[in-house]
């Protein structure tokens, strides 16, 4: 990684996220709790990142479509706060996005592929965003403390190396931007006593994370099962809410933190095993 | 009786001729710089003999190679009249070799070609002109990465000849420069150059008529 690669990457997007997570958690509302604005935070530092790394930001090139899904990230995870009491709005909203952002980038494939493929990758690469931006979101409202924040900045770490390895330095970069997006959420969740995810705010990063995933997948060289692995993970950060009612918190995080870990280790052992020898390069 | 003296001689000499020609054409080379091949003038281009190569800094200090091992397309020349004269060639993405496999899947991902969106660069004339003898200024559409730039690209007509086995044939030897940026092919800047030097060597072969 050179210096360039850092600091557009990593230190540039760090501190991005610090400050608007500094507007929009300080101050608090009287309420005690984080104004909405969260998901702008990991929207601008992914901007920052895929400028600065030179991702394409115009012309044919699918990726080029990314700064307009951070934008929409950001955007949807401000409305969502509006629409957090009225469920049918809220899967609305989650299921046009998500089929807007599949349909984009999957475009360049309809002409060699059958109508009916394209029904079903489409609803597939959907149902994975719809479900995990659930998931987020519920466990942002109700996961108190770092849990969370420190489970989702392993999982962009994770697939960022991941992504490297399959063969796309740009979407591990990318990955690892929203990685160093999240860092300073893990800091500050030490000392918010509100969950510090919550008002649409990992929206944000989950509406960012599964694109390049199907980036990665598509049109690069990640094996399916690593890619279902990786998109398997965030869902998995909702176990604890489910769980909380048949155990402790700290044994239902514990298990939620064990599956995150097992479908990220599968990832890896999928990843691996398909990466062919570098040759010295 | 003459008849059956002169019809077996007259065969014996017809086969001493076709026999001398027949070692004249597979013996000795093509009759070279045939300048008026044929009439008419489209070659489909041969991949075999045809070459693709580029060459990029690396990280400052050198210069890595790589070619493209598969290239088509149709070559009309005229060189009587120049400006009458097009190419049209496509390249497989797919087709890049820089003699590291590591590598090679690394130019093929969306870091750089992105093969599987975009399979081929495309250069299509829209214009030729003599520059001096032998070379020529081909301007067209340049292709790559999705983004189409206008580009003019000098051109060595090489010689023309006869081939045995494909025909009339034709070359050219063509060097141009491009910037990967131009084509949005920003990424890593820091380690691989922005100009991007590609250097082709293209035979064509005679269209058969159908």
């Amino acid at each position: 990684m050179t210096f360039h690669d850092f600091l557009w990457g990593v230190a540039l997007p760090a501190v991005v996220s610090g400050v608007v997570w500094f507007i929009v958690a300080f101050p608090l509302k009287r309420d005690g709790r984080p104004r909405a604005g969260g998901s702008l935070a990991f929207a601008i530092s992914y901007l920052c990142a895929h400028y600065g790394i030179g991702a394409p930001m115009r012309g044919a090139d699918v990726t080029a479509w990314m700064p307009w899904i951070a934008a929409a990230a950001g955007a949807a995870g401000v409305f969502e706060v509006f629409l957090t009491s009225n469920r049918a709005a809220l899967l609305g909203l989650r299921g046009i996005a998500a089929i807007g952002i599949v349909k984009l980038l999957l475009a360049p494939r309809a002409a060699n592929i059958s109508f009916g493929m394209q029904l079903f990758e489409t609803a597939i690469a959907a149902a994975f965003i719809i479900i995990a931006w659930a998931a987020a979101s519920r466990a942002g409202r109700e996961l108190k403390g770092f849990y969370l924040p420190a489970v989702l900045w392993l999982i962009f770490s994770v697939a960022a190396v991941l992504l490297v390895i399959s063969g796309s330095g740009m979407h591990g970069q990318l990955s690892g931007a929203l990685a160093a997006a999240t860092g300073p959420i893990v800091i500050l969740s030490f000392w918010m006593r509100p969950p510090v995810l919550e008002k649409g705010a990992s929206a944000g990063a989950i509406v960012l994370f599964y694109p390049i995933l199907i980036l990665s997948y598509y049109y690069s060289y990640m094996p399916l099962p690593g890619a279902l692995s990786l998109a398997a993970a965030p869902i998995l950060t909702a176990v604890p809410v489910l769980l909380t009612n048949r155990m402790s918190p700290a044994r239902a995080r514990f298990v939620g933190f064990a599956l995150v870990a097992a479908a990220l280790g599968a990832a890896a052992f999928f990843v691996l095993s398909e990466a062919p020898p570098s040759d010295g390069y | 009786m003459l008849l059956r003296i002169l019809l077996p001689v007259s065969l014996a000499g017809a086969g001493l001729f076709a026999a001398a020609g027949l070692v004249h054409t597979t013996n000795e080379a093509p009759v070279a710089n045939i300048s008026n091949v044929a009439a008419d003038n489209s070659y489909n281009i041969d991949g075999v003999h045809s070459s693709v190569m580029f060459r990029v800094k690396h990280l400052g200090v050198s210069y890595s190679y790589g070619r493209f091992n598969k290239i088509k397309g149709t070559i009309v020349f005229d060189e009587k009249a120049p400006e009458k004269s097009s190419i049209e060639a496509e390249i497989d993405t797919e087709s890049v070799d820089t003699n590291n496999g590591g590598r090679d899947k690394h130019l093929k991902s969306p870091d750089f070609l992105n093969t599987k969106q975009f399979p081929a660069i495309t250069f299509k004339s829209s214009a030729v002109k003599k520059s001096k003898d032998r070379e020529y200024e081909i301007t067209g559409d340049f292709t790559l990465h999705g983004v189409t730039k206008k580009i003019t690209v000098k051109a060595e007509h090489v010689g023309s000849a006869k081939d045995p086995r494909a025909g009339a044939i034709t070359g050219f030897d063509l060097v141009f420069q491009i910037k990967r940026s131009d084509y949005d092919m920003k990424y890593g800047m820091e380690g691989i150059g922005d100009d991007v030097t590609i250097h082709a060597g293209i035979e064509a072969a005679l269209s058969e008529k159908k």
